[in-house]
């Protein structure tokens, strides 16, 4: 078997990803740091539209993880697992995901800034957790995205926690809030 | 034309952030700043053992003011002892408004906090002091304290409640007739609530949180502390 020429040994290329995962972890953590911290004000500042500042954060969690679907799926094609011939599937890709990052900023900035990270209940502290765990891995992805010599699962990993995290986020707060107060704009 | 990579995306997050946390320090209606400054005497002595250790163990983060006896915003509800009444009291900035209200009687009260304490009074001798303290680890603040309303006194104690939990209030003229309510809601699902039509007491059902309330066939709009407290 690999006796041939000099295959790429994995534990080779674990170096590059060493800031990413660092610098991901850090943030993850100063994130919850913060969040725990400082007094949360109660207030903040976000997109105008809404009814309050729930079904603010309820509306745009939701569009973000429609994305993330639009994620998964793109990443499929991008990957080889779906077969779909088309050029401009990166681009989508890579689209998609900014804008369903940027639609989850305002809401992580409400979130932090004017509620805090809290454990008292369940369903806030898993949400809390994730949604510092969600940035962590984002920053550690697209810290990993320029870099060669990756190990091959590094992204599908990243990428795919990206996505739990999410996902984890919406049912902790989207679902909770269509399913409480219901569906309101 | 280069494309834009993903340290740019990380950087237009980052900006935006600036951009909202600028906006939300600017904007804030909170006046906090003169509050902490007149409560930093009474503050230090005050603050727990535990509060200081992790104010000492974490010192990066300064964005906001320290955590306090009076917190410059609250809402806090709760059960009144020996009584099947909600209670519940809520502060923005020194002032503060308190609700009692079992389903028969009410009692709205105004006043102020400072020092750790708040201080309400209302119509028909109605008077309530509490006392405020942080919460500690994962528990959310607590106000205590008693509650009087004419010969009678209760104590209770109040946990920090989120929204759609707390206190509403609505006010408005269905048909001619001047239409008065207040609900108080628990984290728990426990609520309580009572409409006042020209003084009387009328039977209408408590909304859900955040949903209007339906009066004589016409709909009132619920508000929260945020939105009643400066026309109280």
């Amino acid at each position: 078997m690999g006796d041939t020429q000099a295959a790429p040994v994995p534990r080779q290329n674990l170096a590059p990803l060493l800031v990413p995962l660092v610098v991901g972890g850090l943030v993850a953590v100063g994130l919850g740091v913060y969040g725990r911290v400082h007094t949360p004000t109660g207030y903040a500042v976000g997109p105008a539209g809404f009814s309050g500042p729930l079904a603010m954060k309820t509306w745009l969690t939701t569009g973000a993880f429609l994305l993330a679907l639009v994620q998964v799926f793109s990443a499929l094609v991008m990957w080889g697992q779906i077969t779909w011939d088309v050029p401009w599937i990166a681009t989508a890709h890579r689209w998609s995901g900014r804008a369903a990052f940027l639609l989850t900023v305002p809401v992580a900035f409400h979130c932090l800034y004017a509620l805090g990270t809290q454990f008292d209940v369940p369903r806030v502290m898993a949400h809390s957790l994730l949604g510092c765990f969600f940035y962590g891995v984002f920053v550690a992805k697209m810290l990993a995205l320029p870099r060669r010599g990756l190990p091959g699962w590094t992204l599908p990993l990243l990428g795919g926690l990206a996505f739990t995290a999410l996902a984890g986020l919406w049912l902790t707060s989207s679902l909770w809030f269509f399913t409480t107060i219901g569906v309101t704009l | 034309m280069k494309r834009l990579g993903p340290g740019s995306t990380l950087a237009i997050g980052a900006a935006m952030v600036a951009v909202l946390g600028t906006l939300s320090v600017t904007t804030s209606p909170i006046i906090q700043n003169v509050n902490a400054e007149e409560d930093r005497k009474d503050r230090e002595p005050a603050r727990s053992p535990a509060a200081r250790a992790t104010s000492q163990a974490t010192p990066a983060p300064k964005a906001s003011e320290p955590a306090g006896p009076t917190p410059a915003r609250a809402d806090y509800a709760g059960r009144v002892k020996g009584d099947s009444g909600l209670i519940a009291v809520s502060v923005r900035n020194g002032k503060a408004v308190g609700y009692f209200c079992d389903g028969r009687i009410e009692a709205w009260l105004k006043g102020k906090a400072a020092g750790g304490e708040v201080t309400l009074s209302g119509r028909g001798n109605a008077s309530l002091v509490a006392r405020l303290t942080e919460g500690t680890g994962g528990a959310g603040g607590r106000a205590t304290g008693s509650l009087r309303l004419g010969e009678k006194e209760w104590d209770f104690t109040a946990s920090t409640v989120k929204k759609p939990s707390g206190l509403y209030r609505a006010t408005a003229v269905v048909r001619g007739a001047q239409v008065r309510a207040g609900w108080i809601y628990l984290d728990d699902g426990t609520r309580v609530g009572l409409t006042l039509v020209d003084g009387g007491v009328a039977d209408v059902a408590i909304p859900e949180p955040g949903e209007n309330a339906v009066v004589d066939g016409v709909r009132i709009d619920p508000k929260d502390v945020d939105e009643f407290i400066g026309g109280l």
